[in-house]
């Protein structure tokens, strides 16, 4: 029944719900992309060339749930299904130019719009081959037009409902794959955490191992004697050295030092175990003769005995460690020595010292110190040589040149030294050099340096002869004033002579010629030159 | 009669110097020696009345020489630089005189040993 149409009437004759009227011509709504759940609601494309029915639509299916999306023609359809998501599509069939059949193809063969629902609308009564058509182009249902609003809304009604649940499945099905994932990723960190772990623990045993090794092979190793003992002093550990120490040939542990060790040792012990044991820090010292050194001499070891306490500071036990000090007794002892032989020498020096003063023959108290104090430095000069030498040996030429330090210029011009390269020992140039301090001193007084044009002539030499190698040395004078013997034998001469003689086993021989002072002395070199 | 002395000591200079005090002191010098096998050798040939002995003799001591001493009965003066308590046995009970020695204490003890 037609009512009387306004401009704004509808074609349809049902009642509107909606007392808004839409715009006669229906645009696409322009939206921009979202998905249909954005606010809840659920897109529905309405498709129909008349803007008349797309209102009786929008007013039929009006409803807060709902948003229309409207269309007139397949292309702008094609748009609008490109900007959103919908739940169903209202296609009328009849269109110009691209039929809603036709559009539903175009639908169905896009994969994003495949599975949409779509309802036919269509004005004609029983077409059979449309609705064959239809169902082929994979519409959902058909309805009639004029359309029954109560169906129409009803038939929204369960594709929304359908669309609801199905987007609540895959939200479900989101939010479960997410967890999924959640989990597997909280998983993988697990087991990294875990590998992690298990790579600490695994450096961590090896370190551990590693330094218990060299804890083993250090304390099995050691010259150090190393025991512990427990609360009731029975040995708990033993280490290879303090086996060695004590000549013990079986294992200790379990047993005490009474059980395992030689009496002597256990008693003398025993005290120092339970002082120890009692919280005292013990150092004592062992002199052992239980193992005998190559050299037949003792040992001497330090004893340390120290409480072993656990983790809380209670005492649990007692460590001893034993120590081989005999290079340090030795060295001691080597010390003792030297200082007794220190003290020995001095006096001997200030016995030489004395018989010089005693023999130095001068006119008058200030020559005597004169000559003394000469004497004196001479004696120092020789040491002084011998002490940068680290008292091993002096060169010759080294010798004979210090104790003519005064005549230093004249040597090379009036005094000439003529010799191999060869070292005295300390006592070979301790008496070479207090003669050629006399000689000297005598040849400058009144010998070959006492005028403007003597010399000296300084030569030595090793001569083989039977019975060994000999050491040679002569001191000759010439173009000095006419010499003299001595009127009396003093200081001098017996250095010269006597001493030399005696000290070194050898021969002197002294000329007082008139043209200049010989001397000579000729010993075995073995006496005299620096041990090999 | 003019006694004579054998002097035992390995530093010549020493040795020469004792041998000048004792011989301007009226004794009759044997050697001196500066090795125990000097000593015991002139003690073998010469014989003496007395000797000053010196304790270290280089790298040996002089006890060899005590010792043939004492089995002869001749008395001998110890002349050491070391102290008493560091002599070997054979020199225990001999007079001891300290280096350096005054001449005329050293005269005086080997006249006292010969005496006595």
């Amino acid at each position: 029944m037609r009512s009387v149409a306004s401009s704004k009437d509808t074609v349809v004759s049902f009642p509107t719900q909606s007392k808004d009227q839409a715009p006669a011509f229906a645009s696409v709504e322009h939206v921009s992309p979202r998905s249909a759940s954005s606010d809840g609601a659920i897109n529905i494309l309405i498709v129909d060339d008349e803007p008349k029915n797309l209102t009786v639509l929008e007013t039929v299916l009006s409803d807060p749930a709902y948003r229309l999306v409207k269309a007139e023609s397949a292309d702008q359809a094609l748009l609008a299904l490109l900007a959103d998501q919908f739940a169903l599509l209202i296609l009328d069939i009849r269109m110009p130019g691209v039929t809603g059949i036709e559009l539903a193809h175009m639908i169905k063969e896009r994969k994003k719009t495949a599975q949409i629902p779509i309802i036919f609308l269509t004005a004609y009564y029983n077409e059979d081959q449309h609705v064959m058509e239809g169902y082929g182009a994979g519409a959902v249902d058909y309805l009639h037009k004029p359309v029954n609003p109560d169906i129409l809304r009803s038939k929204v009604a369960i594709f929304a409902e359908l669309y609801r649940m199905q987007r609540e499945i895959r939200e479900s099905n989101q939010a479960l794959l997410a967890e999924v994932a959640e989990r597997r990723h909280a998983q993988e960190q697990l087991r990294e955490l875990n590998n992690t772990l298990e790579h600490r623990v695994t450096e961590r045993t090896r370190a551990l191992r590693a330094s218990a090794a060299l804890l083993q092979t250090a304390t099995d190793n050691a010259s150090v004697g190393l025991v512990t003992l427990d609360g009731d002093l029975r040995y708990t550990f033993a280490n290879p050295a303090y086996c060695r120490i004590f000549g013990l040939q079986e294992t200790i542990v379990g047993r005490s030092p009474a059980e395992a060790l030689a009496p002597t040792y256990a008693q003398q012990m025993a005290p120092l175990l339970s002082r120890a044991l009692a919280g005292e820090r013990i150092s004592c010292e062992l002199s052992h003769p239980a193992t005998p050194r190559p050299d037949g001499r003792f040992s001497h070891y330090s004893m340390v005995f120290e409480p072993e306490r656990d983790g809380d500071g209670r005492i649990v036990g007692v460590v001893t460690v034993v120590f081989d000090i005999t290079d340090r007794k030795q060295s001691e002892e080597h010390i003792r020595l030297l200082l007794r032989e220190v003290n020995h020498r001095s006096k001997n020096m200030l016995s030489v010292v004395s018989a010089i003063a005693r023999q130095t023959k001068a006119p008058s108290q200030d020559e005597f110190m004169k000559r003394f104090s000469d004497r004196i430095q001479a004696l120092a000069t020789s040491h002084d040589l011998l002490a940068e030498s680290q008292w091993q040996s002096i060169a010759v030429s080294d010798l004979i040149r210090a104790q003519l330090a005064h005549f230093q210029d004249l040597i090379g011009r009036r005094i000439h030294l003529n010799g191999p390269p060869l070292k005295l020992s300390i006592g070979g140039a301790q008496c070479v050099g207090m003669v050629v301090h006399e000689l000297a001193t005598n040849a400058a007084k009144h010998g070959a340096l006492s005028n403007q044009v003597g010399s000296v002539d300084i030569t030595w030499q090793l001569k083989n002869q039977v019975g060994g190698e000999r050491f040679v040395i002569s001191w000759l004078e010439r173009d000095g004033p006419p010499v003299m013997a001595p009127a009396s034998r003093g200081y001098g001469s017996t250095v010269i002579k006597g001493m030399v003689e005696l000290n070194l086993d050898g021969e002197v021989q002294l000329d007082f010629r008139p043209s200049g002072l010989s001397w000579c002395l000729a010993c075995l070199a073995t006496k005299i030159l620096e041990k090999e | 009669m003019t006694k004579r002395v054998l002097i035992v000591e390995d530093d010549a200079l020493l040795a020469l110097d004792i041998a000048h005090q004792l011989s301007d002191a009226g004794f009759e010098v044997i050697g001196p020696a500066t090795s125990v096998a000097k000593a015991l050798r002139l003690v073998a040939e010469s014989g003496c009345d007395v000797a000053v002995l010196d304790v270290n003799l280089g790298k040996e001591t002089g006890a060899p020489v005590a010792l043939e001493l004492r089995a002869r009965g001749t008395p001998f003066v110890v002349l050491s630089g070391y102290s008493s308590e560091q002599h070997p046995a054979a020199f225990h009970g001999a007079p001891f005189l300290a280096k350096p020695a005054r001449p005329d204490v050293l005269v005086a003890m080997l006249r006292k040993s010969i005496g006595a």
